[in-house]
């Protein structure tokens, strides 16, 4: 019953109608993106953010030297490295000499590669934005059969493609490098243009924050194909294959794929950690390490957090001011609306309507109009974002978007409410009448 | 059945200009009477009705509706109480001006208290009823804002009668319209009495008083007669 009446006054006034409707859906795009920017950021952070607790330091390491004590041997484990590091725990990348030029379908798969591998926990930690198959797993780690993730240029491997591993840098005595056993690998994944893994941007160093733990992979931008494995399988099957090949192997040589720590990696100290035993570990690592980064945890936490609110800081002001407009709009057109609509709504009061009945008739023509807006909006973003006209921007809609605009939308309908209520009501109903008269 | 005692109204009441509009009116209608307030312009004949059709408090004295004190029920009885038992019809006629003929008739019957409110379908069969009893049938679907005066104060009637009120208050219902119009919505308001319902029909046109079955005069805010 109250619709009919709500859908009535709809009709009255409408240029005010019009301008609170471009005005509430400029406050809610500005909503929609300066939550989609914060989201946006805060996606890449989120993964990082457990490294970047507490206390700790965080690197890009070119070599670290000093396995069993050696200056010249290069880690190979974070785990090795941690006996020599006081109260820390060390989560790293590594760089894996492994050669895929065997089956080499396509030049741009060609034996330069780069080969990242990842500690479990950086495995865990983040999922680059993957086209077709899934990103690695840890519990894959056992299997003799290597799962790689690929960043390819070309079209050249689908996921479940098996490439077969032939050669290895540390085969004896052979311009070929061959194996006397092929291994296989299997393509699992295969990561979107447009990915950011996690390893060395070019322009590392950059904004000191965790943007400059990610590889912007564009396809058409790359030279080559990036490989991306479990450091833990490389291991698992470098022992299984090792002992088959020995005798095919360069003397000294224990596994089929050397590997040293490279590249992304993340030392956490323990809470109870002193001054003079961080004191220790920089020192170590600055003795032993070679690095293009090197931040602490607080550096990384605090310029992180700077750059995610960075675009609140500079869009609140102007969506404060458009929130205010709105409302000073909402108030002119209620008054406004009220006043004319005061007459009608004293001829409801005559024929037995309540004030309170007649508040509720505007509140729902309010509603309907806040929601048609939030509707509206809604509709569009998702049309502009379905048809691809906001993939290169930060624009999305999430839950969080939703809920930011569907907040602002009560705040508004709940705005305009309290304001009728003040309104309707407060001179007699025959007063209203006879002042036509 | 409508009962005033001792009614004292002022306007802007403790402010400078206060204005004491009503000095201790009393008046007993009876049910199926139709009687006619007559008095200069300023006597206080509209706030008298205004008061009687609950859309207007009172500061003393006591007004009762079928044994009930109006100004000692709640809000919400009030409106029902204007909803059901009372049917209002002004000078200018206080039509939604947008509305349909149909959809004026119909505000009442909307407006029901939960319980007495019938349905759709019935409501509307109601309304045309109604506008048939006033030979406004064929004008139902007519936005009201393109009748003539005599055809819109058809449609209050209409819409005053259309929850079958005990109680019809008319105030200056021909006031704005010609000798003709006048004794065509006279004849209206004197058929529905016979139906019987109680009229009270203010006017200062002594030709529409005359056709009334009793005649108050009210001047400076007292019932003289
Ligand atoms: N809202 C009001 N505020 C102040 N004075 C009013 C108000 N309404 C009516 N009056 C005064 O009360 C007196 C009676 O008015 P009214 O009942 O409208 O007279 P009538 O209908 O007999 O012409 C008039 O003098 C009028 O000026
Ligand atoms: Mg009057």
């Amino acid at each position: 019953m109250k619709l009919k009446y709500a859908l009535y006054e709809q009709n009255k006034n409408k240029l005010m109608t019009v301008l609170i409707f471009f005005q509430t859906v400029i406050v809610l795009v500005m909503i929609v993106s300066i939550i989609s920017a914060i989201v946006s950021r805060y996606e890449k952070y989120r993964p990082l953010e457990n490294f970047f607790q507490g206390d700790g330091l965080n690197m890009h390491i070119t070599t670290l030297l000093g396995r069993t004590g050696q200056r010249y041997l290069p880690f190979t484990e974070s785990s090795d490295v941690e006996k020599y590091l006081k109260k820390a725990h060390m989560v790293s990348s590594y760089s894996i000499q492994m050669t895929f030029d065997i089956d080499n379908k396509k030049e741009e798969f060609g034996s330069w590669s780069p080969v990242i591998g990842y500690d479990d926990e950086l495995i865990s930690a983040y999922t680059p934005e993957i086209e077709t198959g899934r990103w690695l797993r840890t519990e894959d780690a056992d299997t003799d059969m290597i799962e790689i993730v690929l960043a390819q240029k070309e079209e050249s491997h689908k996921v479940g493609d098996i490439i077969t591993l032939t050669t290895s840098d540390v085969v004896k005595e052979s311009r070929d490098c061959k194996l006397s056993k092929p291994i296989q690998a299997k393509v699992v994944g295969i990561l979107a243009d447009g990915a950011s893994p996690i390893m060395r941007p070019i322009h590392y160093g950059e904004y000191s924050d965790f943007r400059d733990y990610y590889y912007p992979f564009h396809r058409d931008e790359e030279e080559r194909a990036i490989v991306f494995v479990s450091k833990r399988d490389i291991e698992h099957n470098n022992q299984i294959h090792a002992a088959a090949e020995q005798k095919n192997l360069i003397k000294g040589e224990t596994c089929i794929w050397p590997y040293i720590i490279s590249g992304p990696c993340f030392i956490q100290y323990d809470t109870g950690i002193t001054q003079k035993e961080k004191d220790h570990n920089s020192k170590y690592l600055a003795v032993n390490g070679r690095y293009v980064f090197r931040h602490t945890s607080a550096e990384m936490r605090e310029n992180s957090m700077e750059y995610i609110m960075n675009q609140m800081n500079m869009l609140i002001p102007i969506l404060i001011a458009m929130i205010i407009l709105t409302l000073l709009s909402i108030i002119s057109s209620t008054v406004i609306m009220i006043r004319q609509n005061m007459h009608n709504y004293s001829i409801y009061y005559m024929l037995g309507m309540t004030w309170r009945k007649c508040v509720s008739v505007h509140g729902l023509s309010v509603v309907i109009m806040q929601m048609g807006i939030f509707l509206f909006t809604i509709l569009c973003i998702a049309i502009c974002e379905k048809t691809g006209a906001l993939d290169r921007t930060v624009f999305s809609l999430g839950g969080w978007q939703l809920l930011g605009c569907f907040v602002m939308i009560v705040f508004f309908i709940v705005f305009s409410i309290v304001l009728s209520f003040l309104l309707i009501g407060k001179r007699s109903a025959k007063d209203i009448l006879r002042e036509i008269e | 059945m409508v009962k005033l005692d001792n009614i004292i109204k002022t306007y802007n009441k403790g402010k400078s200009n206060a204005f004491e509009a009503l000095h201790g009116v009393s008046l007993t209608v009876g049910s199926g009477e139709m009687v006619a307030i007559v008095g200069t312009s300023g006597a206080g004949k509209s706030t008298l009705l205004h008061i009687l059709a609950c859309i207007d408090g009172y500061d003393s004295g006591e007004y009762c509706i079928d044994g009930m004190v109006i100004g000692k029920v709640s809000e919400k009885k009030m409106a029902a109480i204007r909803n059901e038992k009372i049917g209002m019809v002004m000078q200018d006629f206080a039509l939604v001006e947008e509305f349909t003929a149909l959809d004026n008739v119909m505000i009442p019957l909307d407006f029901a208290s939960r319980g007495k409110k019938k349905r759709k379908k019935e409501r509307k069969e109601i309304a045309l009823k109604m506008l048939e009893m006033v030979q406004m049938q064929d004008f139902a679907d007519k936005p009201v804002n393109n009748l003539s005066g005599g055809q819109k104060q058809r449609v209050a009637i209409a819409r005053a009668i259309a929850n079958e009120p005990s109680l019809i208050l008319a105030d200056e219902p021909t006031g704005a319209l010609d000798t003709e119009t006048t004794r065509e919505i006279m004849k209206v308001f004197i058929d529905l009495n016979q139906q019987g319902r109680t009229i009270i029909i203010v006017t200062h046109d002594l030709a529409v008083a005359e056709q009334c079955s009793r005649v108050i005069r009210i001047e400076d805010g007292r019932i003289i007669e």
